[in-house]
């Protein structure tokens, strides 16, 4: 057996003692392979990578394995004598001398506004080199982005956009996006007949899995229509905007939905046969019409989703959706639900539309009225109620004697309360809950505090 | 799983300063200079011996492996594991091991410490690089002033 040390390259080194020398450091790093080094660099700025080149003669093209990019035109601290010019001849420069085949990610902070053609030719530089990831953030207010050499840019698998504005042609195909993200972005169309009317934008994404819109505005853009048969999870949250455009989104494969805003006079139209979890959260904030509100509630509630968080917090909200059950169908598939705020016939509706709900997860608050003339169906699936931040009002009382009396199925019931609770009440509360208890049933009664 | 190939149980590393470690083969996976040692060899114990890895390094490696390799810790004990693994290592460790990684050609760990010594030097001056790195600059200061000019923006 051979025992004598090679170096990395597999060469014999003769001096054994060398190993012996760790307390005296060495350049150890020089002697790795680029490609090595290359992936140092790549976790570093672009700015900080480059500065690399002029450690030794060994080092000064080693930047140019890089295969993330990262450039940001002011740091925290805004160094005095910034130009423009220089940023933009550094980025040229370093696009320009790349010695890697691929890059793998681009990002891009700007401070300072630069002209469109600029950040296009950068983007078409990078598009050449098959870049995977994009990401581009302004770091005050919203700027432009071009997005000519973006939409032919067939490599791209994900795309983040932050505090911009973009503006598109009526028709956009990328081919290999998987994730889209966009925050606080402004987009509009091309409006390509010069007609003035608001526009009906197509995209079509053959691979996307992710969708991600935070506080995005859609100016003069009547409707938006995704092709996106993998799409796997929407995530839109629609605070303090305007939407005044329609979304449909074409994908049979959604398994997670999340929205939050207001009702808007336009809907949101998933064709999803079967979603794992939807979050929805509906809050009174723009002026739509009773009929607008009841119609967009009715497509986002047509999902048929198997766990369902719903949070609706005002009175108002919740007659408005209560109005809309009619025109919902039942939820078939549901076994999850979670109220964030109800009142007794809000529920009571509810559940008669969930057929085969085995745990719901409650916070009682409002009018409990309960006036059940029917029994739900799921009485005779549900098998877990929780109470969250039980109180012990004679309408939480109510509704837990009623479970606790018929569903059948039941096999746990947790009351969840504050610690501020005084234990003597805790106690009389204990017992009156004990008292309602069946002979038939086996059910767990669990108490816990949260703090 | 390695095992399924060959009837192979044990495989037993030899490190540069003479220390042995008795392995699983499923450890050994991501090392792939031993891998093509394992499947060249068609015993039932194998024994490599590894010149350029000395006993301290390859028992953080093989900490390190079998952490990663484990189903049954979760990504969030994972990467627990991972920030505490950088945090009690010396910068001379984070280069040593980087080398060990480069011989023993293992792809995730490699870039696990070239973000680890990306880390120390982000933001850090020319200098403070050279020092940390060791390196003797070979450039005559003309055409290290020559070099800086060229990506000015660089060094501002």
């Amino acid at each position: 057996m051979d025992l004598r040390v090679v170096n990395a390259f597999g060469r014999h080194v003769d001096a054994p003692s060398k190993w012996e020398r760790f307390d005296k450091r060495e350049d150890i790093i020089s002697d790795l392979p680029d490609y090595i080094i290359g992936s140092i660099l790549s976790f570093l700025p672009t700015k900080d990578a480059v500065r690399t080149s002029v450690l030794s003669k060994r080092w000064k093209n080693l930047w140019k394995f890089v295969t993330e990019l990262s450039f940001q035109d002011r740091n925290h601290l805004p160094h005095r004598k910034f130009k423009k010019t220089h940023f933009l001849h550094f980025v040229y420069r370093i696009l320009i001398h790349l010695s890697s085949s691929t890059i793998h990610s681009f990002s891009l902070s700007v401070y300072y506004n630069y002209d469109l053609s600029h950040i296009n030719e950068w983007i078409s530089l990078i598009s050449d080199l098959r870049v995977k990831k994009i990401c581009f953030e302004s770091q005050i207010k919203q700027r432009n982005f071009p997005s000519n050499a973006l939409i032919k840019c067939q490599s791209l698998e994900e795309l983040i956009l932050k505090n911009c504005i973009i503006t598109f042609p009526p028709f956009i195909s990328l081919s290999s996006l998987t994730v889209l993200k966009l925050s606080v972005v402004t987009l509009t169309c091309y409006d390509l007949n010069n007609s003035n009317e608001p526009i009906d934008l197509t995209l079509t994404f053959p691979v996307l899995r992710k969708f991600e819109i935070e506080r995005c505005a859609w100016l003069s853009v009547k409707s938006v229509t995704l092709h996106v048969p993998l799409l796997e999870v929407v995530s839109m949250d629609c605070k303090f905007v305007r939407l005044n455009t329609e979304f449909t989104f074409c994908a049979s494969r959604v398994t997670e939905f999340m929205y939050i805003g207001p009702f808007f006079s336009e809907t949101i139209w998933v064709d999803a046969a079967h979603i794992v979890s939807a979050d929805i959260t509906i809050y009174d904030g723009s002026n739509t019409s009773l009929e607008e509100s009841i119609l967009f509630v009715s497509k986002l509630l047509s999902i048929n989703a198997a766990s369902l968080k719903l949070c609706l917090h005002e009175k108002k909200v919740l007659a408005r959706v209560k109005r809309s059950f009619n025109d919902i169908p039942d939820f078939q598939i549901l076994r999850h639900l979670d109220l964030d705020y109800a009142t007794g016939d809000f529920l009571f509706d509810l559940l008669l539309k969930s057929p085969r709900l085995e745990t719901l997860v409650l916070k009682v608050r409002g009018d409990w009225r309960l006036d059940f003339a029917v029994m739900p169906g799921c009485l005779f699936t549900l098998k877990v109620v929780k109470f969250v931040r039980f109180a012990g009002t004679p309408h939480e009382l109510n509704f837990a004697k009623y479970v606790m009396k018929n569903a059948l199925a039941l096999e746990k019931i947790t009351f969840c309360s504050s610690k501020l609770f005084g234990s003597n009440n805790c106690e009389k509360l204990r017992e009156k809950i004990f008292s309602y208890r069946t002979w038939f049933s086996s059910a767990v009664i669990e108490f816990s505090y949260i703090t | 799983m390695a095992a399924e190939k060959s009837s192979i149980k044990i495989i037993t590393l030899i490190a540069a300063d003479g220390s042995v470690f008795e392995v699983e083969p499923n450890i050994v996976k991501e090392m792939k200079t031993v891998q093509s040692y394992i499947d060249e060899l068609d015993q039932n114990t194998v024994s490599i011996p590894l010149p350029n890895v000395f006993g301290n390094d390859l028992a953080m490696i093989i900490e390190y492996c079998k952490k990663h390799a484990s189903e049954e810790e979760t990504k969030e004990a994972k990467e627990e594991f991972d920030f505490e693994f950088v945090k009690r290592m010396k910068s001379d460790d984070k280069l040593r091991l980087l080398q060990a990684a480069s011989y023993l050609n293992m792809e995730s760990f490699l870039q696990f410490m070239a973000k680890a010594i990306a880390a120390e030097i982000e933001n850090q001056s020319v200098e403070f690089v050279r020092d940390y790195f060791q390196i003797e600059s070979d450039f005559t200061p003309e055409e290290e002033a020559e070099l800086r000019k060229e990506n000015e923006w660089a060094f501002k």
